[in-house]
């Protein structure tokens, strides 16, 4: 008997514990199961009360009416275009400009913001040395009142750049695989040039041409490799690829510098006949399309990335707001030798006159 | 010792019950709902199953405009190029514009397939469209492929935003793994080659880029289905 009634109290513990648990006035009723919840609701609280005051808008105004354009070594044309023409803007926008150059090295990023920050700038134009060692930078800068304005390359946060305008990456390397499928014949043996391992856009090309590519089960991928963006490296390594694989009958690249460089190769080697396509739409690939030698790229819209870029940074300072969503994704095009004559610097001729190829 | 049994397993209650308490009623912060959905591991399948009957199929229904109507108001010249300003008109009445300016629709219609083509992966059937008698030809995908650059119908129903995922790639699986599921449910099922001659009644998306060209090329256009009916 005394057992049950024990038994009976405990389970009446038991019992009052429960309805101590559940009523929200109760913490003290169970002490022991809160901290788990009490310190990520402290999270949440400090990390919605941090918001605000981030999203304050930079007092750039006071700045020194400077732009920084940073962007990757320019001896590839299309970083070279892209600060050239977001230099120009923001000049016509009546901005000084400082161009900067941070040789794809995140820490003389940072230093190059820090430079920046130092000189009061008004807003930073960057297209990137990483998606997940940029944040940082672009963080700091935020942290200093400095808007900035991303081009080409994403990075992995969210809330810490004012806008990410990055041509679809993804759209433009599948475009560019769904017609190397087409010019393959759905069949044989390539190979593939990927681009510098740290560079987010090298793993996204990648990607989408895998997407489409590996559908086929009659093309075959014999080599990958990597060439660094590079069109002297390229040269190299497809020499060897070639001796190794001498029944390739196509190459698809990362880009034009690469793609160019494994054309002139397989050209010395008397192989003029493999498909050879790059990306980018620079205009030594248009010219190269246009020739007969390379079949294909994909073109980067780098003036309209580099031009809304200026747009959206001027805006953004004599409006503390922007305009537009953070992440915007613009189309890319596929030139081919039925297109190709009619774009140049990265954008459309204007022309529509009918292309034609002079070997 | 003995007439402490009870209370010990008083206690041994309280403790398995405060134990299960929190896995009980676990409280997930927003951030990190949002933080999983941005995770290394998405799972664009299992995205597109979790909209596909209950956002998806509602909307594409509901918003389709008649494909007669659209090619219509599209003005083409002789040699099937269309102009950007006049086509951007028909958009915003019809469609959506992307923020990389390709021109989106849902769209139906009824019509008579005129010819198959199976030959490529990314096969297509040619339809003679109930309505329009005008020059643009009217394709529609049937498998077993559909390009994966083709991202007409993730971008017509409005609601699957780029700044919603983590990255290009993400967004970019999104429309494939659509595109799969309409080669799988949508056009599995089907006799293609059986097709010709046949009345079909239609549901799908249209997509036409636009951003960096002049001149827009309209002598055709070509159909992600989402439901196909024949109808004799």
């Amino acid at each position: 008997m005394r057992v049950h009634k024990s038994l009976i109290l405990g389970l009446l513990v038991v019992f009052a514990m429960l309805l101590g648990a559940c009523q929200t006035a109760a913490p003290a009723a169970a002490p022991a199961a809160a901290p788990a919840e009490a310190t990520t609701e402290a999270a949440v609280e400090a990390t919605t009360e941090a918001a605000p005051a981030e999203a304050a808008p930079a007092d750039a105004a006071a700045g020194a009416n400077l732009i920084c354009v940073i962007v990757p070594p320019v001896e590839n044309p299309f970083f070279g275009a892209m600060s050239e023409i977001a230099s120009a803007k923001a000049k016509e926008l009546g901005y000084e400009v400082l161009q900067l150059v941070h040789d794809d090295d995140a820490n003389k990023q940072m230093e190059l913001f820090e430079t920046c920050i130092a000189r009061k700038a008004s807003a930073i134009i960057l297209d990137n040395a990483g998606a997940d060692a940029s944040v940082a930078a672009v963080q700091k800068a935020k942290d200093a009142g400095i808007p900035s304005f991303l081009v080409d390359r994403e990075i992995t946060q969210e809330g810490v750049a004012v806008a990410q305008i990055v041509s679809n990456n993804y759209q433009g390397a599948t475009i560019l695989a769904e017609y190397f499928v087409e010019q393959m014949g759905e069949k044989g043996n390539y190979v593939e040039l990927t681009g510098r391992d740290t560079d987010t856009n090298a793993h996204i090309r990648s990607q989408g041409y895998h997407d489409v590519i590996d559908e086929y089960p009659d093309l075959k991928m014999v080599a990958q490799q990597t060439a660094n963006w590079s069109q002297t490296e390229a040269y190299g390594v497809m020499e060897s690829i070639l001796q190794a694989n001498p029944d390739i009958t196509g190459v698809i690249a990362g880009n034009d510098t690469m793609a160019l460089g494994a054309q002139a190769a397989l050209i010395a080697a008397n192989r003029p006949d493999v498909i050879v396509m790059g990306f980018d739409g620079s205009d030594d690939a248009i010219q190269s399309i246009m020739k007969g030698e390379l079949k294909a790229t994909s073109l980067q819209p780098v003036a309209e990335m580099a031009n809304q870029a200026a747009i959206q940074a001027d805006g953004y300072i004599k409006n503390g707001a922007a305009d537009k969503p953070e992440k915007q994704s613009i189309d890319m095009v596929l030139l081919t030798a039925e297109n190709a004559c009619q774009y140049k610097t990265f954008a459309p001729t204007g022309s529509t006159d009918p292309c034609e190829v002079v070997k | 010792m003995k007439k402490y049994m009870p209370w010990i397993v008083g206690l041994i209650l309280v403790a398995v019950f405060l134990a299960v308490l929190p896995s009980s009623v676990t409280v997930v912060p927003i951030a990190d709902v949002e933080a999983q959905k941005k995770s290394e591991e998405f799972d664009p399948v299992a995205y597109v199953e979790g909209i596909w009957s209950s956002e998806l199929a509602p909307i594409v229904t509901e918003k389709a405009v008649d494909l007669s109507g659209i090619l219509a108001a599209f003005v083409v010249d002789d040699k099937g190029k269309a102009k950007k300003e006049q086509l951007i008109n028909v958009a915003e009445d019809n469609g959506l514009i992307t923020v990389g300016e390709a021109h989106v629709y849902l769209v139906k219609g009824v019509g008579t397939v005129t010819a198959v083509d199976t030959e490529s992966r990314v096969g297509t059937l040619t339809l003679q469209l109930d309505g329009y008698d005008g020059p643009i030809t009217v394709q529609m995908y049937i498998g077993p492929r559909i390009p994966s650059d083709e991202t007409a119908m993730r971008d017509a129903v409005g609601f699957i935003n780029f700044g919603d995922f983590r990255d290009q790639t993400e967004y970019g699986k999104v429309a494939s793994e659509i595109n799969k599921r309409v080669a799988r449910d949508v056009l599995g099922g089907l006799d293609i080659a059986a097709l010709v001659g046949k009345q079909i009644a239609f549901y799908g998306a249209m997509g036409i880029r636009t951003f960096n060209l002049i001149d827009i090329d309209l002598s055709n256009v070509t159909i992600v289905p989402f439901e196909i009916k024949v109808l004799e």
